[in-house]
Order: structure tokens, then C-alpha cells, then sequence
């Protein structure tokens, strides 16, 4: 009999609370009451951040679909060059390119590779003559005259 | 930031990159040998007026320009563009001639050529010059076949960095 009593009490209690729960703007009432800023302050996230898995969680998201998702032109549109290259020191960055290049070596191999237009001219003037001539050699000795691999310096290869 | 070697920068220019290594023709080898012609003509005309500067000197107002024999201008010009060659050959590889048609003498393994390699080649140009002209048929005057030698384009004003390999 009392337990009925009970469950007859505590089902009218739960009504009573869902009638007056149903009434109440909740969410409302918690912004207009409690001081969420003072909570947050109080919750020491560098200890919750400790207890996660990052790597797990990081592992379950698809970072391909995402990158694939980015509108990369967009992002570099967005992105002011000029000041990323005016916060960057060109004198100083072209003073070590020309240094790990080695820009005065190649000036001078370039200069005495190609002393001047004329050189060149000749130069491949007289390989022209040299590839006719081979070629009117060829052809007169019944020569095959495919691949230059045969007028190559390496002279073991021919077997000199 | 760890030391690498910078990235080589290809100086041939492009139209001249697919031959170089190959072995030169005889036209590119005559041109070569004619301007080193005329660079001795030019040593032996340097020479002669020292020679007669240094009389000149010794004599005073007896002076005389030194008569020269065709003979002796022949062995001298025989011994200095021995010894041209030999020091050419032997140290870059290649005579002004050479350097200006862009050619290159290598050894058997694509080498530089020994001091002594290099003289008795250029013993054996100097001796018997029309033995280049094998190099019509073979590209290899008889010179080359006897020492085992090549001439080759190469453009670059370092040797190249690879040479061939020597199986044997």
C-alpha cells in the first residue's frame, strides 16, 4: 500500500516538475543567472587538454578531404605579398643566394664558355661542316650513320 | 644548414648540349690547328724581335737584323709548338685553338693527358701533321689511334665533370 503510495507520489512530483520545466525558458534562465564566464575561468583546460588524444582524434579526420576542400587561389588572394615580402630582407637574402650559387664562378665559366656571340656562330658552324662531312663519309663507305653514340670520346666503347 | 654542393648550372649553351663528348670532325680540328698556326707565327715574330732588340742592344751602331734560315725557323717553330702543345695538353687540355673551336684532348679514360702522353702526341702532330686527316674517316687521326686519344667538343671551361669509364 505504501509502495503504491510512493510511486503514485514520485509520478506526480515528475509531472508537477516537467509541467513547470515545460514553462520555464531554461536556457534563459541560466544565461540571466549564472556567471558561465566565472565557470570557465575556474576549469583548468590545460589539464582537460592533457587528458585528450589528440593524435586519435586527429586521426579520425580526414585531413586530405579537408586540404582538398581548400580553395588554395582564394587563400592567396587573400594573402598580402607585398608585406610578407617587405618584412623579409632582400639585400641580405640575395647577398647569400649569389654566395651559395657561386654567381661570379658562373659569370666567368658562362664568359669563357661563350666568349661572344661570334664564337658560338662558329662553333656551330664548324660542327655542322664536322656532321656533313662525317655524314658524305658515311654514306661513301656505307657506313650506318643512326646515333652519334659511335663519334662518342669514349673510346673504349668502340673499342679503341 | 648543412654545406651541399651548390646545383651545377649547365654554362653549353642548348643548341650545343647534345654533342658535346662526341668526337670532334677534322673541319672543327684543321680551324684549331690553323688559329694555333697563327698563335706561332705570332710567338716565332715575338721571338725573332726580342732577339734582334737584344742585339740591337749589344751592337749598337753595327746592328743588323739577324738573317734567319728556312731551316732553323722550321725547328724552332717545330720545338715551340712541341712545347706549346705539351704545356696545353698536359695542364687544361686544350690549345688557344682548341679553346676557341671548343675542343678538348682527353685519354683513353676521358682524362687529362699526362705530361708525358701529352708530349709525344704532340711530337707526333707536329712531326707528321697530315696523319690528322685520317680523322675524315674515323674522327680519330692516326695520332689519336696510336696514343689512344680523342679530341672531343667540349664546350664547358671545365673538363667534364664524368668522364667515360674504362672497362678495361
Amino acid at each position: 500500500m505504501q509502495a503504491v503510495a510512493n510511486a503514485v507520489a514520485v509520478e506526480a512530483t515528475r509531472r508537477a516538475i516537467d509541467l513547470v520545466l515545460d514553462q520555464l525558458d531554461l536556457t534563459q534562465l541560466v544565461l540571466d543567472h549564472v556567471d558561465i564566464n566565472r565557470i570557465v575561468a575556474s576549469v583548468d583546460l590545460n589539464e582537460v587538454v592533457e587528458q585528450l588524444d589528440v593524435d586519435a582524434i586527429v586521426g579520425r579526420v580526414d585531413l586530405d578531404g579537408v586540404a582538398a576542400r581548400i580553395d588554395v587561389d582564394t587563400v592567396a588572394d587573400r594573402l598580402d605579398i607585398e608585406r610578407v615580402i617587405a618584412r623579409l630582407d632582400l639585400a641580405k637574402l640575395s647577398l647569400e643566394v649569389i654566395e651559395r650559387i657561386d654567381l661570379p664562378e658562373i659569370i666567368r665559366t658562362s664568359t669563357g664558355t661563350v666568349a661572344s656571340e661570334s664564337v658560338r656562330v662558329v662553333r656551330m658552324q664548324t660542327f655542322g661542316a664536322d656532321r656533313a662531312i662525317s655524314g658524305l663519309v658515311n654514306r661513301m663507305l656505307g657506313r650506318s650513320t643512326t646515333g652519334g653514340s659511335a663519334d662518342r670520346g669514349d673510346l673504349d666503347a668502340t673499342g679503341d | 644548414m648543412t654545406e651541399t654542393e651548390p646545383p651545377a648550372i649547365l654554362t653549353v649553351p642548348a643548341e650545343a648540349r647534345s654533342f658535346q663528348g662526341d668526337r670532334a670532325g677534322i673541319v672543327s680540328r684543321v680551324l684549331a690547328n690553323a688559329i694555333d698556326l697563327a698563335i706561332l707565327v705570332v710567338v716565332l715574330g715575338a721571338g725573332y724581335l726580342g732577339w734582334s732588340a737584344w742585339l740591337f742592344l749589344r751592337r749598337g751602331a753595327s746592328f743588323r737584323f739577324p738573317t734567319v734560315t728556312y731551316q732553323g725557323t722550321y725547328v724552332v717553330g717545330a720545338i715551340v709548338l712541341t712545347l706549346l702543345f705539351t704545356v696545353a695538353w698536359s695542364t687544361t687540355g686544350r690549345s688557344y685553338g682548341d679553346r676557341l673551336l671548343g675542343l678538348r684532348v682527353i685519354g683513353r679514360r676521358g682524362d687529362r693527358l699526362g705530361l708525358a702522353a701529352a708530349f709525344v702526341r704532340a711530337v707526333l702532330c707536329v712531326a707528321f701533321p697530315p696523319l690528322l686527316f685520317w680523322a675524315i674517316v674515323d674522327r680519330r687521326s692516326v695520332q689519336d689511334l696510336v696514343l689512344r686519344t680523342a679530341v672531343i667538343y667540349d664546350w664547358a671551361e671545365q673538363p667534364r665533370s664524368s668522364p667515360p669509364p674504362d672497362p678495361s
